[in-house]
């Protein structure tokens, strides 16, 4: 997966975004600048690649702290034809900026984009209302707690559960990484996996070092 | 019943109980009694801390460092504390006034200190980093039972908690406090006027000078006392300073 379907209804939501947050939240200016990075695009058009690669078609997808979660709606619902995505961020700027990106998929129900921490609350009820989670995705393990606990806590164990595709990095500089893993083992052992589809290593644009691993 | 309450462990300021309750002695006219949670108890006033949550603080990580702060919101595991007002201050505090209309307030919600010092849109940029909270436990104000869902939020998420938040007063910027609506919270802020940062501040950005007394207010914070002030590498103790050091020993 090398490209976003760069369409009118995506720049006609994309604009808006962003001018919305130009008027009303200047403070996250430098994050949404921040959110379009290369390094950003390439770590989602790899994890959308190696989704992909799975041969499955998923209907149910809880991506935990996507931020705006732009690229990422795009790649699962644009490109690889996911029916439904539910974007959980503590961050409360997130829900709205992350609706505003995605409105073209909220309107029609495949998007939803909720303020909420899943790991002292419960799953939305929109995506309970979808059927069995059957893909969980969290683009940044680095920013919170195992994702065992998620596990333990939500879903079934084995292959009544979803599978769960994670990236996270070694790069410790940023005081907001609080849980870097030393490669992609380390990640599959905070997880609990015990069966891994996918485990690799990129380095992006910036320099960091991206760890993902896909499995159960 | 009024409860007057403050938190030590280790050695490194027991110095200052005895500063704060002579401040409170010379600052409050009404009945209360004064209490000091601590991990080794030697006065009358003493009360002995638990320590059911020392398992989960790492101390290379550093993470919710204060957490003995927050027993005392289950004041149920306290039989000495028999009242139902509760005002809890941090031991580096110098109260400039009386405090008695701490007790005489809408406590329709449990009161917080609100560090009008902060940019309050760096800390809307930074939430979702987990830092820059607005918020800042020095001096608490509560009545019996209403800091209990804390208490039990804490004790039924620990681990979570002892592993993602870096202070108790970023704690409870993202679970009890709404940064965006400050009057829907479970906690409110103290109003303007009320607490001032001697490193940090007063009201952004109108009154930003640091280290400077402002004895119409009813309290000066020593927070972030190690790292403020260019030079210091090692933390600063009020006794240290020139301008406090005749206030906060009278």
């Amino acid at each position: 997966m090398e490209y976003l379907k760069y369409n009118p209804s995506l720049s006609n939501n994309w604009s808006r975004a962003q001018n919305h947050v130009f008027k009303n939240t200047p403070w996250a200016i430098n994050r949404i600048v921040d959110s379009f990075t290369t390094s950003q695009l390439q770590s989602k058009l790899w994890l959308g690649t190696e989704i992909n690669n799975l041969d499955i078609k998923f209907k149910n997808v809880m991506v935990l702290g996507g931020w705006y979660c732009h690229a990422l709606a795009e790649i699962l619902i644009g490109n690889l034809d996911i029916d439904f995505v539910c974007n959980y961020d503590i961050d409360p700027d997130v829900q709205v900026m992350s609706y505003k990106f995605n409105k073209r998929y909220k309107d029609v129900g495949k998007f939803k984009a909720t303020k909420r921490n899943i790991f002292t609350g419960n799953i939305d009820n929109d995506q309970l209302n979808k059927g069995l989670v059957d893909l969980v995705i969290n683009p940044s393990c680095e920013h919170m707690w195992h994702m065992k606990h998620i596990r333990n806590k939500h879903f079934d164990i084995g292959h009544n559960g979803p599978i769960y595709a994670l990236q996270s990095t070694d790069e410790e500089k940023y005081d907001d990484h609080i849980n870097c893993v030393s490669g992609p083992d380390e990640l599959a052992d905070q997880a609990e996996m015990v069966n891994v589809y996918y485990s690799g290593t990129k380095i992006l644009d910036s320099g960091m070092k991206r760890f993902m691993i896909i499995g159960r | 019943m009024i409860n007057i309450i403050c938190v030590k462990w280790g050695t490194k300021y027991d110095a200052y109980v005895e500063k704060l309750k002579k401040q409170i002695e010379n600052n409050c006219t009404l009945e209360y009694k004064f209490f000091c949670l601590t991990d080794n108890p030697r006065e009358s006033y003493d009360i002995h801390l638990p320590t059911v949550w020392d398992h989960l603080y790492d101390p290379t990580r550093g993470k919710f460092w204060a957490y003995r702060k927050c027993y005392m919101f289950n004041e149920d595991l306290f039989p000495e504390l028999d009242g139902d007002q509760f005002l809890y201050l941090d031991l580096d505090v110098l109260i400039h006034n009386n405090i008695d209309h701490l007790f005489d307030m809408d406590m329709s919600k449990p009161s917080i200190v609100r560090g009008w010092w902060n940019n309050i849109d760096i800390c809307k940029k930074n939430f979702g980093k987990l830092k820059s909270t607005p918020l800042n436990s020095s001096m608490l104000r509560w009545e019996r039972g209403q800091m209990k869902p804390v208490f039990d939020h804490i004790n039924k998420n620990k681990e979570y908690i002892f592993f993602t938040h870096s202070t108790i007063d970023n704690y409870f910027n993202h679970h009890w406090y709404d940064i965006y609506n400050e009057s829907k919270g479970f906690l409110k802020g103290f109003d303007k006027g009320i607490a001032y940062s001697w490193y940090k501040g007063n009201i952004f950005p109108e009154d930003m000078e640091l280290n400077k007394l402002r004895q119409d207010h009813l309290l000066c914070l020593f927070n972030n006392s190690h790292s403020v002030r260019t030079g210091i590498v090692e933390e600063e103790h009020m006794h240290q300073i020139n301008e406090i050091r005749n206030l906060w020993n009278t």
